[in-house]
């Protein structure tokens, strides 16, 4: 392995990621070192030129100039692009820098106020502008890997920053570090010139984007923000505990301060001593942050961690308050340094965990930095009251820490309870962002909440949210609730806390997961099945004594896994099993059969044979034969096709039948071609199969359904017919062929005139249970042929059009119906409109009767005639109709026609024939009779 | 026995199927089958599973739910109040005399229903306007009558 990829696998960077981040790191680096040099010297002159008594005041004008200085930067940021911001800020710090360096030769005294407010505004700028750079130049998978990188060159910055401080303090003498500060601000101008010529985002956000607003999102009013803040109990107490931490740090830096200063007189040694001092509070705050944050989080969880910091200042005070001196005042000072950037800031970061994002987006900015201030100009009063008006010591200073320190415990005490309570209920409502890097599952707190909801909690969806989040967790303190979600109600969750223990590979649980083997689920019973032979020393003995067993969830279980397996013994034996279940008619066959249906969406599928899936489909009862169909979707054979069409003709059967043939789409339209034709598949079968073919759709598909067109059964005919006009209503632009589309619809039409001018024919008035017939039958005629030609007509013109016409003929208005009649006149090619114009303007019956003779030499004259011509239709309602009639209305002259009908293929022609007969006083001949009887019974 | 075709006669005049269209009449009527019972017979009993609905074709049939009775008289249907449940009957029907009927078997009709659509949208077509007027019947509130003489 080379030096790059060594590099690459162990700080995480990826290739085209090597530069910008170089380029980050120098710049925090450098950024941080030459403010730690800063902050030593604005110290050391302070305390030396002014005196300590003077802090109490600095420390309150820092806090509102740094505040009015944050407020001002926030309102130019928003105008100004983030470029020229970050240019103009270093520039300007450079030459504040060498002027000060300049003045320092007059001695003013007011210079080192400025000096030391100037130092705690540039301190909040620069640092708030290099992260907004640096959101600008990583994106957020990258700002996840790659931020603690770069975090890592502040604390190197700190830590060299503190020893070039030491040393070069008593070489060329403290006012010279600021050449040295100034020489490092000026090459972050050049890094930071580099940067954003090298990032687009950057340049191009300078017109619309602006330093404040990364995101571009409006700014949120700070009313409602103050409100919200008021009315959160978690929010309150975040400001309580960092404005509270800030007084009790602001008082014990007073008396670091001003111990470090009686015990340095000179300040260039002052000046030595504040720098070692930061370089070793750089290094303990890296140690800390590296080898104790996460264990104290993950082992004592977030209540200790919040009240590390107290502690520590407490036994801190507790020192100073006993034996003043530098000894003391450095461990205080060390332990807040220490403490306060790792483990307790990374405790307030976690407080804010529970709280919504919008809720966190919009509070956080405000509460961070005005606790901070606030809590400043506060703790500086106190100082300036402490030791004005009550005169106390440096050591008496600690009794007052030790006073807030006994308000700060409770607080930090109360947060971790509210944290609780808002993690509970962020949980409920899913709100919580377990993906946060800040986030621990294992902290002990964390672990007892998620436990207990695992356990208690009666929505599904809220554990599948925990323990999808446990995927990435160490999961041993889960273990027990995981254990005991292997009976719970939900399949999916057991599935979930199973595969869970599963990938811990821990032998220990092959006890526990055996319980899983009688799991109702199959997939669950074959993921417990796995995990157990793969701890087991004879894995295949083990197969063979599960497929053995009379337990068909078990067994079949172990059926799939030898189907799944290696070798081809194995296989052997798994296919040897399922050719036995698929034919087992025993008295648990079915359930067998169930289960072995079931398996079959878990066996590879080049383990699986047709021969062992064509039973299943073929199965009578309707579960095996579903599970089969559904299974043989996935397959896509084409052997399967025409079993799958079987299933369309029965009733619970029917919905994942049609799903399968749908999911092999388009290449079996040619098997589905076979089958819809095919006179000798029931009918049931093929009136399902145009609904299908229009589904899958396409060219191949239309010209399918087009050559249907024909059929004699009218209801497929209609389904065809449908099924055509659905792909061209998706489709307006498909063309089909107009001579199949011409052929049947003057078929239609004929059928039309046939209907209506039997309709008007004299013998339909006559009385009699068979008229009557007649008459409700041909007015349903008369409506199913007006709309198939319709149906007909919007294959060939656009279709939109047609069936508004249609909508409007088919309505009882008159208007609107002279509307659809007139536009259909105009629609209709010329060669159609003699045909259809007399029906659609529903002309008088005389009228069209005329119309038919003429076109289609439709012509009965009595009503023996009529009966005869409609025996003699293929159509064997109309057929039976007629022939009860002759029976009904005693036509003998139809006898002959009536003996034929005793033949026809359709036993309700037949039955009414033998009818008709009989009331003809002719004897049907015994073998029809016979046939007749035992069809009734 | 009645032939199909007479079954579909007895059949259409059915309210429930007063808008079904008289070919799905002659599928039903191929399911049906006549049944007799003499008087007193009893047809199904409260509790039995649901295997049947019944056309009276001849006679009348009393229903009795607790302390209710209704009489079935020709052209009218029923068991069909139980149809769309999974459980049991929850009324008693006897034959009031001699009686025929047509039975349609439960599990064929709902083959059958899935099978033509249409014969479905007429049964909701009945039920609906069947419900839609005993809901109007439920809210009628009887018009006080003022025309009396006044004191």
């Amino acid at each position: 392995m080379d030096i790059r990829h060594l590099i690459e696998r162990s700080l995480d960077i990826r290739g085209g990621e090597y530069r910008k981040t170089g380029l980050m790191f120098a710049y925090i680096f450098l950024l941080i070192l030459s403010y730690v040099i800063i902050k030593a010297v604005r110290d050391s002159l302070f305390l030396v030129k002014l005196g300590p008594e003077q802090l109490p005041y600095v420390y309150m004008l820092v806090a509102v100039i740094v505040g009015i200085v944050a407020w001002g930067h926030a309102k130019l940021s928003a105008r100004v692009g983030l470029s020229v911001l970050l240019q103009g800020t270093l520039l300007l710090v450079v030459s504040n820098l060498l002027i000060f360096w300049w003045l320092f030769q007059s001695g003013w005294p007011w210079l080192f106020y400025v000096l030391y407010i100037w130092a705690g505004v540039i301190g909040l700028l620069t640092l708030s502008q290099y992260w907004l750079l640096a959101n600008c130049v990583f994106n957020t998978r990258e700002a996840k890997r790659l931020f603690g990188l770069v975090g890592a060159g502040a604390i190197l910055g700190g830590l060299v920053g503190g020893v070039i401080t030491a040393k070069v303090a008593l070489w060329i003498g403290t006012e010279s570090l600021l050449g040295i500060a100034a020489g490092g601000y000026l090459l972050c101008s050049g890094l930071a010139w580099i940067i954003s010529r090298s990032t687009e985002s950057v340049d191009g956000r300078s017109d619309s984007v602006t330093a404040s607003d990364p995101a571009g999102a409006p700014v949120p009013s700070s009313v409602p923000i103050l409100a919200t803040i008021r009315s959160t109990p978690q929010l309150l107490m975040i400001a309580g505990l960092i404005g509270i931490a800030e007084i009790v740090v602001l008082l014990v830096d007073y008396q670091f301060k001003v111990i470090a200063k009686e015990s340095f007189p000179s300040t260039d040694a002052l000046t030595g001593f504040m720098g070692i001092f930061s370089a070793l509070v750089s290094a303990t705050s890296f140690i800390s942050q590296v080898f104790f944050t996460g264990r104290i989080l993950s082992t004592l969880g977030l209540g200790m961690a919040l009240l590390c910091l107290p502690v520590g200042l407490l036994l801190g005070s507790l020192a100073i308050a006993v034996a003043p001196g530098l000894k003391s005042v450095v461990i205080a000072k060390l332990l807040e340094g220490t403490l306060r950037y790792s483990i307790n800031k990374s405790g307030l970061e976690l407080l804010y965990l529970p709280l919504p994002n919008a809720m966190k987006a919009a509070t956080k900015p405000l509460i961070d930095p005005t606790a901070e201030r606030v809590a400043g100009g506060v703790g500086g009063l106190l100082l300036l009251i402490a030791t004005g008006t009550l005169s106390l010591s440096t050591a008496q200073i600690s009794f007052l820490t030790i006073g807030l320190i006994g308000l700060w415990i409770p607080l930090a005490v109360a947060s971790r309870t509210q944290y609780v309570r808002s993690l509970r209920h962020a949980l409920e409502q899913r709100q919580l962002d377990l993906t946060s890097p800040i986030f621990n599952l294992s902290d002990p707190h964390t672990v007892t909440l998620l436990t207990q909801t695992l356990r208690d909690s009666k929505k599904d969806a809220l554990i599948l949210y925990i323990l999808k989040f446990l995927e990435q967790a160490n999961i041993r303190p889960y273990l027990q609730a995981l254990k005991a979600l292997l009976s719970h109600p939900s399949v999916t969750v057991r599935a979930a806390a199973l595969h869970l223990l599963i990938d811990t590979n821990d032998r220990a649980l092959v006890p526990v997961l055996n319980a899983s083997m009688n799991d109702a689920d199959m997939g669950i019973r074959a993921d417990a099945m796995r995990f157990i032979r793969l701890h087991s020393k004879e894995s295949d003995a083990c197969l063979d004594e599960w497929m053995a067993t009379d337990d068909p969830r078990i067994s079949t279980v172990a059926m799939v896994a030898a189907l799944n397996g290696s070798t081809s013994d194995l296989r052997a034996k798994g296919e040897q099993l399922f050719s036995v279940i698929v034919c087992d008619r025993g008295p648990h066959g079915r359930e067998r059969r169930r289960e072995a249906a079931k398996a079959l969406r878990w066996i590879r599928p080049d383990a699986i044979r047709s021969e062992v899936v064509i039973p299943l489909i073929q199965d009578d009862d309707d579960e095996v034969a579903n599970l089969a169909a559904k299974a043989a979707g996935l397959l896509q054979r084409r052997e399967l096709v025409p079993l799958l069409a079987s299933l369309l003709a029965r009733r619970n059967t029917r919905g994942e039948a049609k799903s399968a043939l749908l999911r092999y789409g388009d290449k079996i339209l040619g098997n589905m071609a076979d089958v819809l034709i095919d006179p000798q598949e029931p009918i049931a079968v093929r009136r399902r199969l145009p609904s299908i073919i229009a589904e899958i759709g396409g060219e191949v598909a239309s010209l399918i359904l087009l050559r249907n067109l024909h059929h004699e059964d009218r209801w497929l005919r209609y389904d065809v017919l449908r099924a055509l006009n659905k792909i061209r209503w998706v489709n307006s632009d498909l063309t089909l062929d107009p001579t199949r589309i011409d052929t049947q619809l003057r078929t239609e039409i004929r059928h039309q005139y046939e209907v209506l001018l039997l309709l008007w024919h004299p013998w339909i008035d006559d009385v009699g249970q068979g008229a009557e017939l007649f008459r409700r039958t041909l007015r349903e005629r008369q409506e199913f042929h007006f709309e198939m030609v319709f149906r007909l007509l919007a294959l060939r013109l656009p279709i939109r059009d047609v069936y508004d016409a249609y909508t409007g003929l088919i309505v009882d208005q008159p208007r609107l119906r002279a509307l659809a009649v007139e536009f259909m006149d105009n629609l209709l090619p010329p060669d159609l409109k003699p045909y259809l114009i007399p029906v659609i303007d529903q002309w008088p019956s005389d009228q069209i009767v005329e119309v038919g003779r003429r076109l289609f030499a439709l012509e009965w004259s009595s009503r023996e005639d009529v009966l005869s011509w409609l025996i003699r239709r293929p159509d064997p309602w109309l057929k039976a109709c007629a022939l009860f009639s002759a029976g009904e209305w005693n036509c003998t002259a139809l006898i002959s026609d009536v003996q034929k009908a005793t033949d026809d293929p359709d036993p309700l022609v037949r039955d009414a024939a033998v009818l008709a007969l009989k009331r003809l006083g002719v004897e049907a001949s015994p073998l029809v009779q016979q046939e007749t009887d035992a069809h009734h019974n | 026995m009645l032939t199909t075709i007479e079954k579909v006669l007895l059949l259409q005049g059915v309210k429930m199927f007063l808008h079904t269209e008289i070919e799905h009449l002659v599928n039903i009527a191929a399911l049906a089958r006549e049944v007799r019972f003499e008087k007193g017979d009893l047809i199904f009993t409260e509790g039995d599973r649901i295997d049947a609905v019944y056309i009276m074709v001849e006679g009348t049939v009393s229903l009795r739910i607790d302390s209710h009775e209704i009489v079935i008289k020709e052209k009218e249907a029923f068991g069909w109040g139980d149809l769309y449940e999974n459980g049991l009957r929850k009324m008693t029907a006897t034959a009031c005399g001699p009686t025929m009927a047509l039975a349609i078997g439960r599990e064929e009709f709902f083959d059958l229903l899935s099978d033509h659509f249409d014969i479905v949208r007429s049964m909701l077509h009945y039920f609906t306007t069947l419900s839609v007027h005993l809901d109007y019947m439920a809210r009628v509130t009887p018009v006080p009558d003022n025309t009396g003489p006044s004191t």
